[in-house]
């Protein structure tokens, strides 16, 4: 047999025989695809996004956060819920959250708002920094066409809360800034409705739209994620001087303010730091603000490091109330004494907790039962 | 030659073992990462055999031995460093793409060393094919010999970095105690000197392995560091807290309450009358201290790793109602399975990157497990997974793999979410209890759980998060098995998540399989181009080249995997198969050495054939007592098929020839087992599955077989 005749023969023996096997083909190949068929819906929204400015060339520039995103066209900013379509920009997350709970408002944590209430807490994929220790990695870094998401419009999340006799929206677990136009606008008809509106953030916002936004909120608790601007360089990617501006932006509003720190084994657990970090609270937002301290669990890129000690958190409390700091907490520590908030003055117990649960309240409005000192927050 | 070419085989299998135990402890790999830096391995090899043979006229064999034995435990040393160079933070993981060029690039200076040392040895005047299957038969002696020393001496004599000094004084002295031109004295005094050296290597080497830790944790006090045959450990600490790394991953830490708690107290709820339970994996640190709280009942854990038990009893405190079983969970179950005497058996759901663990979600497995428990017994899978307030698309595949295996085999399943997810499993209605029972029962035990207590699970356990985990879950069919294991990529994928390369190069590959069909199309386009020319009937040689290295190692990769998942990952027992394999390549290479058949090619696949169709046939039948036997006879075939393969491919491409490179044979084999490294069990085996895989080579057999017969009738 020739060369040419072998090989064409050996070529349509390979074509017969595959064409032969068509019934086991489809079972095979349609094995592959079944195995991952994504079936959930993914719907992305188009409002229009808010405060970014049309640049020549069809590009923008989004001024919602520190960042200032030059987005061109078809492009989408640091975030990815917000991408640029032929100069305008628009949210892609409005109305589809992928988290959707109701939570005890003691997890969020705000100890000083309304405790022992629920709160309907929610978010969307993205994020506008990138923590390398996030606790919600699996949603701050997905796209929001990757994540299950709920339809919900911001009505609809106020009636929500109303059936399930909710008092409060929580926006939470990632970065609420970027979904700035849904908790906006849910904010302000909650209110209409007398639902009240707390976001949980990491700060990282500009000022004019945290300036709005905090007309229709009630209360503010704001990551500080360490008094360093290493530490947010290296592993927030971020800065730390925006953030401490909204600190005082918030706190000067008159919208109820609390913070967290979370801490993270080896990276900002010295008790320099922590006494910075007490000592800067105190000077400008006051002693009254609440300083909570939560226990950092291996994470996103950090699964090497430990869980935080308690002896660490212990010595994070001891500095922050030598520094003079009045209601310091500590989370996620079932059974310490700092679960509970104590009259400064008289020391007795105001608002006893266990984990997420409230379990005796000494006040009589804002002060407390024993010496009627006034005790900070909206309860 | 003989001997230089013996203590290549010696010097290249212990580089090839050393650096990837090395990488896998570095970046805690899982087969995907193996298989490529396996790839990175051969593909170095393949291109240093090709290089030498064209340029290895002035190069002293020497030389190389000399430079081999420095760089070998400097790269072992640069490997376990280099985690430092890419990351900015201590504990912060390295993406899969970063690890896998640092795997390949590390990989390059012994293994090119490796390829180029083989066409330096079989240069000679001899005719070609013949020095070439001399060096192919002691290097297959040599490395026999190098794989048994160094699986039987790394995790109990030495650490991976005491043994790359050892086999690096062993290379590097060796040239010249065996050089002819040496005296009885000089001879002496270089064994006296390598000695010397030898003895210092474990202190050397115990010091080195503290200090690169010291370095690597620099905010931690290592304790230890040391190894086992599965891996590279360190012991930590910090304040009052306790690490166990294991593979550059955390693998326990003490105290932890909220961990063990969730390992422990959840199954006690449903199964509050149970007396003896069933652990697979360490319970020093935490839990030991849970069970004396607890203290009513029996715990028997199971781990394979016997050498750390003295090494955590110095750091962890034990209890008196624990024992210690030192024994892969697989060899344990099959060896109990049907004693029922466990009212509750604990398998943690971590580490599912690899098969290692995964392979503990599959029917077979869990029907023995099943077995053990007693009349309403539980099976508790405690994961990682966090379905607390959101479930991902990954962690929906992961879960609903576990729950479908388990639902296959318990009528039961139910689970908790939160930031730790809990399944649990029995073939009596254990679970239809109210919230306040669960609340009851909890009160009722003799120690107060912190955290799995009424504070925490009101919300834990509320409608919102419960009915979503069941929506989520349900109508999914993705399931694991031992024949097309999937767990494993679905983990990679998760994980992939944490790097935006890490998840295009994952979802492109993993998730998108559809250039796999390019896979047949390249092995078909090569063997025409090796079917057409003048001297075809020589290029077949490189067909058979070719064949002899995709096939033999995707045969031995994919029956170390089976007899991992049916008779367990011992040690011992995997060393035996891969000595066994080893010398088979050898003995088939030496039985046909001198053999002028023309069809040995042919005799060479059918065996390759016969072995593929039979295990194809009759691996799931095999009786566990069996199995080693059954396992080493199989292995021993496929390498006897290999060798005597290789051995007629260099006979039909060098022939008579004094000339050419004699490194290329060699070098087409190696792409051959490269591709069968990066694509079998890390690709290939959860896409398409094990029957299809073996079908795919017993395909690429039958090609082979038609390009050697149609060669014979060219001759």
């Amino acid at each position: 047999m020739k060369r040419r005749v072998f090989l064409r023969c050996l070529g349509c023996g390979a074509v017969a025989t595959v064409v032969s096997q068509t019934e086991l083909l489809p079972e095979f190949l349609g094995g592959l695809q079944n195995a991952y068929a994504l079936d959930f819906t993914r719907k992305l929204s188009s409002v229009e996004a808010r405060f970014y400015n049309k640049l020549d060339g069809g590009g923008i520039m989004c001024g919602i956060c520190p960042r200032r995103c030059f987005v061109a066209d078809g492009e989408r900013g640091h975030c990815d819920t917000r991408e640029n379509r032929k100069g305008i920009y628009h949210t892609l997350v409005y109305g589809f959250p992928c988290a959707l709970n109701i939570d005890p408002i003691e997890k969020k944590p705000l100890f000083h708002f309304y405790p022992g209430t629920s709160a309907l807490s929610l978010a969307t994929a993205g994020c506008n920094v990138d923590c390398k220790f996030c606790q919600n990695w699996e949603i701050s870094q997905s796209l929001p066409e990757e994540t299950n998401n709920y339809e919900l419009s911001p009505q609809a999340a106020v009636d929500l809360c109303h059936q399930r006799r909710v008092p409060t929206i929580a926006y939470t677990y990632s970065e609420p800034v970027i979904f700035y136009e849904y908790m906006y606008d849910m904010a302000r008809i909650g209110h209409e409705k007398s639902i009240k509106s707390v976001m949980i953030t990491g700060g990282y916002i500009n000022e004019k739209p945290m300036a709005e936004l905090l007309l229709q909120l009630d209360a503010v608790k704001i990551d500080l994620k360490s008094i360093r601007k290493k530490y947010y360089k290296d592993v927030v990617r971020g800065e730390l001087g925006p953030v401490l501006k909204r600190l005082l932006q918030v706190k000067k509003s008159g919208v109820w303010l609390e913070i967290v720190n979370l801490v993270v084994p080896t990276l900002n657990d010295t008790e320099q730091e922590f006494r910075e970090m007490a000592v800067w609270i105190k000077a400008n937002l006051g002693a009254d603000t609440p300083l909570h301290f939560s226990r950092f669990h291996p994470e996103y890129l950090l699964t090497n490091l430990p869980p935080t000690s308690q002896k660490t958190l212990q010595m994070a409390y001891d500095v922050s109330r030598a520094e003079g700091l009045e209601y310091v907490y500590l989370g996620n520590l079932p059974g310490h004494p700092s679960e509970s908030t104590y009259c400064p003055r008289c020391g007795v117990t105001v608002i006893g907790r266990s984990g997420y649960r409230v379990n005796e309240i000494n006040l009589n409005g804002n002060h407390c039962k024993n010496c009627n000192h006034e005790i900070p927050g909206l309860f | 030659m003989s001997r230089r070419a013996f203590l290549l085989g010696f010097f290249s299998i212990a580089g090839q073992v050393l650096l990837l135990r090395e990488l896998v402890s570095s970046f805690n790999g899982n087969e995907l990462f193996i298989g490529v830096a396996l790839f990175g391995w051969l593909g170095w090899v393949a291109l240093g055999a090709f290089l030498g043979g064209k340029k290895n006229k002035h190069i002293v064999p020497g030389l190389l031995f000399i430079i081999g034995g420095i760089i070998l435990p400097l790269c072992v040393v640069a490997t376990r460093l280099s985690p430092l160079v890419v990351t900015d933070i201590v504990g912060e993981i390295v993406p899969f793409s970063v690890a896998a060029v640092i795997s390949v690039v590390v990989m390059l200076p012994v293994g090119v060393l490796s390829g180029w040392l083989f066409p330096v040895l079989a240069r000679s005047s001899q005719p070609s094919a013949g020095t070439v299957v001399q060096v192919y038969l002691f290097e297959g002696i040599g490395a026999f010999v190098g794989g048994v020393t160094v699986l039987f001496l790394v995790g109990t004599v030495l650490s991976t970095l005491g043994m790359a000094l050892v086999v690096g004084v062993i290379t590097a002295t060796s040239p010249a105690i065996l050089a002819r031109r040496l005296n009885g004295p000089a001879i002496a005094v270089f064994i006296i000197g390598a000695l010397l050296c030898l003895g210092f290597v474990p202190w050397v080497s115990t010091r080195v392995d503290t200090l690169v830790d010291s370095v690597k944790y620099r905010s931690y006090r290592v304790e230890r560091s040391f190894d086992t045959h599965y891996g590279h450990q360190a012991m930590l600490s910090a304040d009052e807290t306790r690490i166990l790394l294991t593979d550059n991953a955390i693998e326990a830490v003490q105290p932890d309450l909220s961990a063990y708690e969730n390992m422990l107290i959840p199954p006690l709820v449903y199964c509050p009358e149970a007396r003896s339970i069933l652990y697979f994996g360490r319970i020093e640190f935490g839990l030991t201290q849970l069970m004396d709280s607890l203290g009513m009942f029996s715990i028997t854990a199971v781990d394979p790793r016997g050498e750390l038990n003295d090494i955590v009893e110095d750091v962890a405190k034990n209890s008196s109602l624990v024992t210690r079983i030192t024994s892969d969970p697989i060899a344990y179950v099959s060896k109990h399975g049907g004693q029922r005497s466990f009212d509750i058996i604990i398998i943690p759901a971590d580490g599912l990157d690899s098969y290692q663990r995964s392979r503990l979600f599959t029917g077979r497995f869990l029907r023995s497990v099943k077995s053990m428990l007693t009349d309403g017994g539980l099976l508790f899978v405690p994961t990682r997974y966090d379905t607390d307030r959101y479930v991902t698309e990954e962690t929906r595949e992961l879960l609903s793999a576990i729950h479908n295996v388990i639902a296959g085999n318990l009528s039961n399943v139910t689970f908790w979410p939160g930031e730790r997810t809990l399944l649990f499993a029995s073939d009596t209605q254990l679970f239809d209890i109210p919230y306040d029972s669960i609340i009851n029962r909890l009160l009722r035990l003799e120690y107060s759980p912190q955290y799995i207590s009424d504070n925490y699970l009101a919300d834990r356990l509320d409608e919102f998060s419960t009915e979503r985990l069941i929506s989520v879950m349900a109508g999914t069919d993705i399931t694991n098995s031992l024949e097309r294991p999937r767990l494993s990529q679905i983990q990679t994928w998760y994980r992939s998540k944490t790097s935006d390369l890490d998840r295009k190069i994952v979802s492109s590959i993993l998730r998108q399989p559809w250039w796999l069909v390019g896979i047949p199309v390249l092995i078909l386009v090569f063997f025409f181009f090796t079917l057409t020319g003048e001297d075809r009937s020589r290029r077949a040689g490189l067909f058979l080249y070719f064949t002899a290295g995709l096939v033999s190692l995707s045969l031995e990769l994919l029956s170390f995997y089976v007899y991992q998942s049916m008779a367990g990952s011992l040690f011992s027992e995997i060393a035996v198969l891969i000595g066994a394999f080893m010398l088979g390549l050898a003995l088939g290479a030496y039985f046909v050495s001198g053999s002028v058949n023309s069809n040995m090619g042919c005799y060479s696949l059918l065996m390759l054939l016969a072995a593929t169709v039979i295990f194809f046939a009759t691996y799931e039948q095999v009786h566990p007592h069996l199995l080693l036997a059954y396992y080493l006879l199989f292995l021993f075939s496929v390498a006897l098929g290999t060798g005597s393969l290789f051995v007629a491919a260099t006979n039909r491409y060098y022939g008579t020839q004094t000339t050419g490179n004699r490194g290329l044979g060699y070098a087409f084999e190696l792409v051959g087992s490269s591709i069968g490294a990066l694509l079998t069990t890390t690709v290939l085996l959860p896409i398409i599955g094990l029957h299809w895989l073996l079908a795919s080579l017993g395909l690429v057999l039958c090609v082979a077989l038609l390009g050697s017969l149609l060669a014979e009738r060219v001759d």
